[in-house]
């Protein structure tokens, strides 16, 4: 079993109807119970990457898989079971509760059931603790603040008890310290047995917590490994086309320190 | 959860019940709201047999009037057997299914399409039973000799023709605008304004039959009998429970499409199935009594603020109260002036928007954001 990684995704190739090539050949794995960053900048299809791996979106060739499995004959609701996703933002409409909210997280299981179980709730209630939400499990989630219903989306994704969890942008509209915290909080819930894949813009903040980084750029893959043996100016620069200093800080952590861009202006 | 012991946490902690956790709490709704629905309805029922403006009775003697009229299977009745059985009964029939019909279309409109302001009208089916059924009342229509003059379901069937071609027309021009919330409701308002505009232009001509079109547009219980009654009634069934059956799907869609498809529903397909019977069902609503407002509206929202968002007890909770509070705005529109029958339509407003101000003053805030 330890020698099957948990996500594989072998050629992987999408094409939008208008034409837009947005992954080439795309291949790597990754093993089971790590915190991976995908790094990329704008339109480099890590979105549309995401969106293959839980079949939002067909894949044009090649094929995903999850424990060795494809994922292309897989049924939504099996997927759902293996996949969550976490959204960059959502609103719940009709002042759903932060209790509902997480326990939708369940639907992939309960088929044919009418309410919940007793045991859907008893993990509903350790996650929200555990996300710190506890509290507020009653309040509207359009009630809260941004970097709380983030972590309350993340529990949501968190009780589909997934094999692998799609965490995208989740700190592009908080401030520094909702920023860390969310990323304590998916530190914290990687475990043996779920790997989180996370698209964020913050290279600094990638390069601390990940394990792992996959980088993309115009939808081919560019290098994947642990964060201080791939980032590096050099990449920066080929990847985004910015130059930046990559330093280690006193405390032994990487930080990117963007410097200059080239603009074009036109007559 | 909550603690005080005002008034609304009194009822509160009576609706809840004692449980602990969140599904005894909602356990404890759902009984609540078939217990007190029950409850309600029938009661309701029961005063709709009795009173009237041909005379008021006692229960016991609607009940006994009723019992002996369904043991002479309907011949020889006397006159208050007639009134109870024949004029009361289908009318309170027809509030009942026609209240739950509205409601429960209202709640699925609005899940589906995730505004508030949604009523069951929004996709243009009230506009085009309308026209429809102003070409059939002012101008005879008969599609073509289809169907006979006198028979009592032309009106009916023109309504329900004349909804279903403004939904189709709706459900066309949304999907080829993309299929999002927003298509459909401007699609469902734009739709709405042509077969509007229509019934503007056939009011106009239509002379002396002015005033039979407009009680139409009005919404009225009047002139209801048992097999109108039926006709609302059955379909209402059947497609309340096709919507009931889909309650944990329409908290899915709360989330937006995006989280529910990946959660493993198909949305676009649940979308059209939610959106087509809601449709098929208010049609059928308004086939023979009328565009009657406010109810699809209103009362999914007032089982959301008492019984919580979740549509598990927002589809029962308007069950129970629709057909309670249709009832009730009927009983009022024709005792309130003797000899006169008011539009049903403007008394469940007047009826409803006090009730709903209050709610909406001490729970408005969950519609933020």
């Amino acid at each position: 079993m330890d020698d099957v990684p948990l996500l594989e995704i072998r050629h992987l190739d999408k094409i939008y109807d208008n034409g837009f090539h947005a992954d080439k050949d795309v291949s790597f794995s990754i093993p089971s119970g790590k915190l991976v960053g995908l790094i990329g900048p704008n339109g480099c299809g890590k979105t549309t990457m995401m969106r293959c791996i839980n079949k939002m979106h067909m894949l044009t060739s090649g094929d995903i898989l999850i424990d060795g499995e494809s994922v292309l004959p897989k049924t939504p609701t099996e997927i759902a079971k293996l996949v969550s996703n976490v959204p960059a933002e959502m609103t719940a409409s009709f002042g759903l509760t932060v209790f509902e909210t997480v326990m939708l997280g369940r639907y992939p299981y309960l088929q044919n059931m009418w309410w919940e179980t007793d045991e859907d709730e008893t993990l509903v209630e350790e996650t929200l603790k555990k996300f710190g939400v506890h509290h507020l499990q009653d309040r509207a989630l359009n009630m809260l603040s941004s970097g709380e219903q983030q972590r309350v989306l993340i529990a949501k994704a968190y009780v589909q008890e997934p094999r692998l969890m799609l965490v995208d942008e989740p700190t592009s509209h908080l401030d520094m310290k909702f920023k860390l915290e969310v990323m304590e909080y998916l530190k914290a819930m990687v475990k043996k047995d779920m790997t989180i894949l996370v698209a964020e813009h913050d290279i600094s903040l990638m390069a601390r917590y990940c394990d792992l980084c996959v980088i993309m750029k115009k939808g081919e893959l560019v290098a994947v490994g642990e964060p201080k043996k791939v980032i590096t100016s050099e990449l920066i620069k080929d990847v985004y086309g910015v130059e930046a200093s990559v330093g280690v800080d006193s405390e032994g952590d990487l930080y990117v320190l963007p410097k200059r861009v080239r603009i074009e202006q036109q007559q | 959860m909550s603690e005080g012991t005002g008034f609304r946490d009194s009822v509160r902690r009576f609706i809840d019940g004692p449980g602990e956790t969140h599904m005894q709490r909602k356990r404890h709704r759902m009984k609540f709201i078939v217990c007190f629905g029950t409850v309600l309805s029938v009661v309701m029922f029961i005063a709709m047999l009795c009173i009237g403006p041909t005379g008021i009775l006692n229960p016991i003697e609607a009940l006994s009037n009723l019992i002996s009229a369904i043991g002479k299977d309907g011949s020889e009745m006397t006159p208050e057997e007639v009134m109870v059985y024949s004029s009361r009964m289908p009318r309170a029939v027809a509030a009942l299914a026609v209240g739950v019909g509205l409601s429960v279309a209202g709640a699925g409109y609005q899940a589906v399409i995730r505004n508030p302001l949604v009523d069951p009208y929004i996709m243009g089916v009230s506009s085009g039973a309308g026209t429809l059924a102003i070409a059939v009342i002012a101008f005879e229509f008969t599609f073509f000799g289809l169907i006979n003059a006198n028979s009592i379901y032309l009106i009916a069937v023109a309504a329900i023709v004349g909804g279903l071609i403004a939904f189709f027309l709706t459900m066309a021009l949304a999907n080829r605008a993309g299929g999002t919330t927003n298509a459909y409701v401007l699609s469902g308002v734009v739709i709405g304004l042509v077969f509007g505009a229509i019934q503007t232009v056939m009011i106009v001509f239509s002379g002396n039959k002015v005033s039979d079109v407009l009680l139409w547009l009005f919404g009225s219980f009047a002139n209801i009998t048992w097999e109108k009654a039926i006709f609302i009634l059955i379909p209402v069934i059947a497609l309340s429970l096709v919507l009931f059956r889909y309650a944990r799907e329409l908290n899915l869609v709360l989330l937006g499409e995006n989280q529910a498809s990946q959660m493993g529903l198909n949305v676009k397909r649940f979308n059209a199935i939610i959106l087509t019977v809601a449709s098929i069902l208010t049609a059928f609503c308004v086939a023979f009594c009328g565009i009657i407002g406010f109810v699809g509206l209103v009362v999914p929202h007032l089982c959301r603020m008492l019984f919580g968002g979740d549509h598990r007890l927002v589809l029962p909770g308007s069950i129970a109260l629709g057909g309670v509070l249709m009832m009730a705005a009927d009983l009022v529109a024709r005792m309130v002036i003797p000899g006169n029958e008011l539009p049903v339509g403007a008394i469940t407003t007047l009826i409803g928007v006090p009730v709903f101000a209050y709610l909406l003053f001490i729970r408005g805030k969950m519609y933020n954001g």
